[in-house]
């Protein structure tokens, strides 16, 4: 004659909610360190990720100040220290962008002296914050004297007596920036040095497997980081269900079934991955931008900002996802662990 | 050691029984030839050697033993905490051995209210949120629980403090807390585990009092274990449990508590 026992309502979530409020209010220092953890987690995937969205966008400046920077290099093998001397520059065309930053690069490099002949084309406005060209119009005012000529552009140098300019110079050296048909150049006093120059085939493959190795490298990173991050917050919830056997003993007592007890960690843990994770994305993102921001010029880095939106959202939205659910993983073993714990326990006294 | 599943027979139960077959009053509690063996790795223990008790509706029964007899296994039992390895255990006409674990859940919240040694009250909830959690668990709407908690509350003297944390009341309020928790969900019975023992005398008194004023006037079944003297004068029937079986039961009035074995 026994009696017929439902099995014990499901717990409104509302209720694990409000207990969990309370846990966390209660031990806002402990939340306080493993929400911590996960924010330091986060950023550094959200830093990743949306570096890799920014890095798309400065790609081509990337390239160009490797280019230039390259160029630069071949011509100062030529040349040797540039600093207070002076280079003769001629203009064939409108100069390139990458152009333009070798000029640059040589101001920086304190040259002394820039004679520019230029077919027409001047260099634009603001190409040099410091030096001052001097516009020449005669062969022998442009090599007199300069470390070499430096040839821009694919056009051509008709109107120039080169072996005047050439004759003047320290040395017969021609660097040309660009392809050349000017046959001239051909001529065999001379000393060309192109610094334009297609990467060869095993360059580029080397190059390929070096951004390959790095990303592989950083997904590896990012892998370990989120490993590290994980653990903590299963060490830190078993933690925080050792403290609390106690009440979950007596709350098993009372009632509550596995799964409430199950729920509360879980919660918990959700709560925890959200905040953690929104606290780690605005992190990452800032110390990301911030970095961008002194590598990079800043309208740059805005007008990447602006067209890598989206790309930059979904990053912070798969973040933002990565911390609820790594959370919620790292919960599971000690939400069973707590819901395993038999009731009686908590009549002993000496928990 | 013999086997747990040896079928000894029954107690003579009519012996232990009979005078209170009298009163007639159905049981609350019926256990059955109750064992319980732990068993850890090799070594068995046998904790209930064939313990078989009734606890009676509206009575107030002390279990007593020392530490080891098996005290704390049969109130566990009688709580719904543990299943018996044989025997029966019928809280309310249910036998816990066939319930799985939500259903077990089910029972101790309706059936059983639980008064603990060291109070137990969940710390970061208030007074009224302590005792709603009970009819929470049991799915009683929050505005009903609330009006029931206060009234508890009021009903053990602490209608002024419901809104106070555990920590900001003195042991003796918490453990009135304690007892209000215990009857959120009327139960059929309340276990009280030594609720006297993290009290001083007075405070233990007033506690006392208060469980008899409660069963009295509600008509609560009370089962304790308990040392405390000035408790098992105030019990019905008091059971003394030995290496795993029930050594004796007694009426309160029938024991001669100035014996060396009370002191």
């Amino acid at each position: 004659m026994t009696t017929t026992i439902p099995h014990q309502a499901k717990l409104p979530l509302r209720m694990a909610a409000a207990v969990v409020a309370q846990g966390i209010r209660i031990r806002l220092g402990r939340s306080l360190v493993t929400i911590t953890g996960i924010v330091l987690g986060i950023a550094f995937l959200v830093s990743i990720l949306g570096s890799q969205a920014l890095r798309r966008g400065v790609a081509e400046e990337d390239r160009l100040r490797e280019e230039s920077n390259r160029m630069y290099g071949i011509l100062l093998a030529e040349t040797g220290n540039l600093a207070h001397r002076a280079l003769s520059v001629a203009v064939t065309a409108e100069p390139s962008p990458m152009e333009l930053r070798l000029l640059r690069r040589l101001e920086r490099e304190q040259l002394g002296e820039l004679r520019l002949w230029a077919a027409g084309t001047p260099l634009p406005a603001g190409t040099f914050e410091r030096l001052t060209p001097r516009r020449v119009a005669d062969a022998a005012g442009l090599g007199q004297g300069a470390l070499g000529l430096l040839v821009l552009g694919q056009g051509s140098l008709s109107g120039l007596n080169l072996d005047a300019t050439v004759a003047g110079l320290k040395q017969p050296l021609l660097a040309l920036s660009a392809e050349s048909r000017d046959a001239r150049f051909s001529n065999a006093g001379f000393n060309v040095v192109k610094l334009s120059r297609e990467l060869p085939a095993d360059e580029r493959l080397r190059q390929r497997q070096k951004l390959e190795r790095e990303h592989f490298r950083g997904l590896w990173i990012i892998v370990i980081s989120l490993v590290v991050t994980v653990i903590g917050i299963t060490n830190a919830m078993l933690m925080s269900v050792t403290e609390r056997f106690r009440d979950i003993g007596t709350m098993k007592c009372l009632g509550a079934t596995s799964r409430f007890i199950r729920q509360i960690f879980l919660l918990e843990a959700s709560f925890m991955g959200l905040v953690g994770g929104a606290a780690g994305v605005v992190l990452g993102l800032l110390v990301s931008l911030a970095t961008y921001f002194m590598l990079y010029d800043a309208s740059l880095v805005l007008h990447t900002l602006r067209a890598e939106l989206s790309a930059v959202a979904l990053a912070a939205a798969e973040a933002m996802l990565a911390a609820v659910v790594l959370s919620v993983v790292a919960a599971l073993y000690p939400a069973r662990f707590a819901a395993r714990m038999v009731p009686a326990d908590a009549l002993r006294s000496n928990i | 050691m013999p086997s747990a599943r040896t079928s000894n027979p029954p107690p003579a139960l009519e012996q232990l029984f009979q005078p209170l077959r009298a009163e007639e009053r159905p049981a609350v509690i019926r256990a059955v030839d109750v064992r319980k063996v732990y068993t850890t790795g090799e070594q068995q223990t046998h904790a209930l050697r064939g313990a078989t008790l009734s606890v009676f509706r509206g009575e107030y029964l002390s279990i007593m033993g020392p530490s080891g007899s098996g005290k704390s296994t049969l109130f566990n039992m009688i709580g719904a905490l543990q299943k018996p390895t044989s025997g029966k255990v019928y809280i309310d006409q249910v036998d816990i051995a066939q319930l799985d674990q939500n259903e077990l859940s089910w029972l101790r919240c309706r059936k059983v209210g639980y008064i603990f040694q060291t109070y137990n009250l969940i710390q970061v909830m208030t007074c009224l949120e302590n005792v709603m959690l009970p009819m929470g668990f049991a799915g009683i709407e929050a505005e009903q629980a609330r009006e029931k908690a206060i009234s508890l509350l009021k009903s053990v003297g602490l209608g002024h403090r419901i809104l106070h944390k555990p920590a900001e009341l003195s042991g003796g309020q918490q453990q009135r807390v304690a007892i209000a928790r215990s009857l959120a969900n009327s139960p059929g019975v309340v276990l009280a585990d030594e609720p006297t023992a993290n009290l001083d005398q007075r405070t233990g008194q007033e506690m006392i009092d208060l469980l008899d004023d409660l069963k009295q006037s509600l008509g609560v079944t009370i089962v304790s274990a308990t040392h405390d003297l000035k408790m098992l004068k105030k019990s019905d029937r008091i059971l003394w449990i030995e290496d795993g079986r029930i050594a004796r039961v007694a009426h309160a009035g029938e024991v001669d508590f100035d014996s060396q074995e009370f002191h």
